[in-house]
């Protein structure tokens, strides 16, 4: 009945079985365990209670945590213009999030190529004036692998006041008004992955 | 499900079309909202004026939508004859411009219902053109978020079964002679392009339904425009006068060549 | 399941902090299989028949202020081996799941079974690695497995590293219809389901002492979450009925419960939602209005109705409206 499977096989009939499941599924459910490194699967679905290392914040407090005056950083994606999109129909895409908030699309994808994560950590030095105790506040939108990620890195890097908001965007304009935010310009200067 | 009559103070600037401030909805940030619509406006419009409006056009849409990638608006036209066409913007969606319908001779452009989606919580704007050549608008606000990005079936090969098989419903009550209304139901995963494969982690290229066209005999009833705003499985609902022979015939075509026609019979109602 | 009943987090250490219905809505929390900080107490594991523990959570009575005790993990021993349905949550979980099946039994643990269909219920199986179970699936995951090899191959050679992810491995045992596991006189039958709450629904029955797990087949008290096909849930229902079992233990809801109560409830809702869908569609109902006013009549008998309710309704139009 049962095969005679390497152990480090075994891992990765599970890893693949759970990546097949969120799949198959598709829905957020269940409770999500935080994973070793960064989330490599699927960027929308379930994520963790928790961030090692990061507070799980509720909309509560992030308003206790403005006033110290945040990094707010928001990792959420970019519209994307269909290619037969026809020319003669408005494309207008606007980002609307926390007012002030830094938007740098698809920071929290993962895995990103080197110069990418360079870029990112610079970034986020220079805005933070490279003070590792200034509190950042990392999100993007409910059952988004980004913001988590994004948090991650941050954590890993030595940031010790990393707030993560998992509710995002959804979470704060049920209650106050959004604004709209351009990309952060270094962080598109170079292509994308 | 309220309609909202418009109740705005309205500054009539030259030629421009005029700025809404929407009256429920006054915040630090209503002056961006009000400068995007005049943006959109600007682009769909040009320098036409668009009129405030709570009697020409009326727009019907939950104020949250449970569904971000399936909300139902009804937008309904008390006088019909004056219509000529009508457009519904929604205006932080990324392609803002939903829909254009243009009414042709078998329509009753009284009422219509159409299901989009809802990128983030945004006014979302009726604009009716009358046979005058002038404008009138009409506003609401919705909350709803993600409705372009959610994926639309657990795979991407479910998504595109039955493409272009279409449904007619009729609502029982119509004369000979008196008007009718229709649902028409088309199935096409209309693919935004910002839906991402969750197997593949690529985006699902676009594949939309970008034009409807339905007609009673050789009288058209409408035309309509439409991208990646429109949901999943477009289901329209509309009026019309079976006047003369028919058919009911639909004709809908996609980004991606994909061309779909239909007749259906008038006279099987329910 | 897209969205679980549970809104409220249970009580949280003081650096996460509750999150308001509507916010929970969003994020579409579940608390049904909570990872324990490294060195918290362990949770009370029930047994719920002879040598059948189900974990439940911290509290017995699940309320809404506190969204408490799903319990949908546990363990089988039979006379020759230990078999695992759900191994929950994280690593640590799993590791503390398999320390409380050591401290009952040496016997091997030799199934580990998934028959939730999330990824977060999978987890903890790595923790079971070194006794090299067979790892049991619904047969709709080889089908994906061969689609996508490669795709998997590379995502876990990241997630593990290059020298651990090795070729495509697929499931050691598919369920296509059913299958019988027997742990040394303690048979178990599985069963897989076709689309009803999910596509890759697999329940098991314990023949022994009739005891079934359903899984998210089974919400009890909750208010059912339909993001398969309503059609289909009804089907595999009535597949369920016919096992003629007395006890069952939910994917959501008490740790055990009687079944043919908790069936009776879970029907009366969906019939309702079905016939009640199906009349408003013929009758030109638009899908909004539907959605406020189809299955009112439930509404006291389920908690969190009115977080889930009008978006099923919806679910069901749209199913509903093709036919």
């Amino acid at each position: 009945m049962r095969a005679p499977i390497a152990t480090a096989g075994k891992a990765a009939i599970i890893l693949g079985i759970a990546l097949l499941f969120a799949v198959a599924s598709g829905g957020s459910t269940g409770d999500v365990p935080e994973p070793l490194g960064l989330w490599t699967g699927a960027m929308h679905g379930p994520t963790p209670k928790t961030l090692a290392g990061a507070a799980v914040v509720d909309f509560a407090a992030i308003e206790a945590l403005l006033p110290g005056k945040p990094l707010l950083l928001d990792v959420g994606p970019a519209a994307r213009k269909p290619e037969d999109f026809p020319s003669d129909r408005p494309w207008l895409p606007i980002h609307r999030s926390l007012p002030n908030a830094i938007w740098m699309p698809g920071a929290g994808a993962a895995p990103l190529a080197a110069a990418r994560e360079d870029l990112f950590y610079r970034r986020i030095g220079e805005l933070t004036h490279g003070d590792k105790a200034k509190p950042i506040v990392v999100f993007c939108r409910p059952d988004c692998w980004g913001g988590w990620n994004a948090g991650k890195r941050l954590v890993r890097k030595g940031y010790t006041s990393v707030s993560w908001f998992p509710a995002g965007i959804d979470g704060w304009q049920e209650r106050r008004e959004t604004a709209e935010v351009k990309p952060d310009a270094d962080w598109i200067a170079e292509p994308a992955r | 499900m309220k309609i909202l009559p418009l109740a705005l103070s309205v500054a009539l600037i030259g030629a421009t079309p005029a700025p809404y401030v929407v009256a429920a909805d006054t915040t630090a940030t209503s002056d961006e909202r009000a400068a995007r619509w005049k943006a959109i406006a600007q682009y769909i419009f040009g320098d036409r004026k668009i009129e405030p409006t709570d009697t020409l056009i009326k727009l019907d849409a939950p104020e949250r939508a449970e569904d971000a990638a399936l909300m139902p608006v009804t937008l309904t036209m008390p006088e019909k004859d004056k219509i000529k066409s009508v457009y519904l913007v929604i205006d932080d969606n990324p392609s803002p411009l939903a829909a254009h319908v243009s009414f042709g001779p078998a329509a009753d452009p009284g009422s219509l219902q159409l299901r989009v989606r809802v990128d983030t919580y945004t006014n979302v704007h009726a604009v009716a053109e009358t046979r005058d050549g002038r404008l009138f608008g009409t506003v609401a606000f919705v909350k709803a978020s993600g409705g372009c990005s959610a994926p639309v079936a657990s795979s991407d090969d479910e998504a595109m079964q039955g493409i272009g098989e279409m449904r007619m419903k009729f609502a029982e009550g119509a004369g000979p002679g008196k008007s009718m209304q229709a649902t028409l139901m088309v199935r096409h995963p209309n693919f935004s392009g910002m839906q991402m494969n969750q197997l593949t982690r690529n985006y699902t290229p676009s594949r939309y339904i970008d034009k409807l066209s339905v007609s009673y005999g050789d009288r058209k009833i409408f035309d309509l425009d439409a991208d990646i705003s429109l949901s999943t499985n477009p289901v329209i609902t509309f009026s019309f006068v079976p006047e003369g022979k028919g058919p009911l015939k639909v004709i809908a075509s996609d980004t991606k060549n994909g061309r779909w026609e239909q007749s259906f019979d008038t006279t099987t109602t329910n | 399941m897209l969205r679980d009943a549970f809104s409220q987090p249970r009580s949280k250490p003081a650096s996460a902090v509750l999150v308001t219905r509507r916010e929970a809505l969003t994020c579409g929390f579940c608390l049904c299989c909570l990872p324990s900080p490294a060195g918290a107490a362990p949770r009370g594991l029930t047994e719920v028949g002879p040598d059948i523990f189900v974990r439940s959570g911290l509290h017995e009575e699940a309320t809404l202020a506190n969204a408490g005790g799903i319990a949908n993990i546990g363990f089988i021993v039979g006379r020759d081996s230990v078999l695992v349905t759900d191994s929950c949550g994280s690593l640590v979980d799993g590791q503390w799941l398999r320390a409380e099946i050591r401290k009952r039994t040496d016997k091997p643990i030799r199934h580990v079974l998934i028959t939730h269909v999330h990824p977060d219920h999978s987890f903890g199986a790595a923790a079971f690695a070194e006794d090299q179970p067979a790892i049991i699936g619904h047969h709709a995951l080889r089908a994906a497995l061969e689609a996508r090899g490669e795709f998997y191959r590379k995502r876990l050679a990241e997630a593990l590293g290059p020298d651990r992810a090795g070729v495509v491995v697929y499931p050691t045992e598919e369920v296509r219809d059913g299958i019988e596991i027997d742990l040394g006189v303690r048979v178990l039958r599985l069963i897989a389901h076709g689309r009803a709450h999910t596509d890759c629904d697999l329940s098991m029955l314990d023949v022994e002492t009739g005891l079934l797990f359903p899984a998210d087949l089974l919400f009890v008290r909750r208010v059912p979450s339909l993001d398969g096909s309503l059609r289909g849930w009804l089907n595999e229902i009535e597949k369920l009925k016919r096992l003629g079992v007395s006890r069952a233990v939910p994917g959501h809801g008490p740790a055990v419960v009687d079944f043919a109560a908790a069936l009776t409830d879970l029907t009366r809702y969906l019939s309702v939602l079905r016939d009640e869908t199906r009349k408003a569609i013929t009758a030109g109902v638009s899908i909004a209005d539907a959605g406020r006013t189809v299955a009112q009549a439930e509404r006291n008998r389920w908690a969190l109705f009115d977080d889930y309710n009008e978006r099923n309704v919806i679910q069901a139009y749209k199913e509903l409206e093709w036919e």
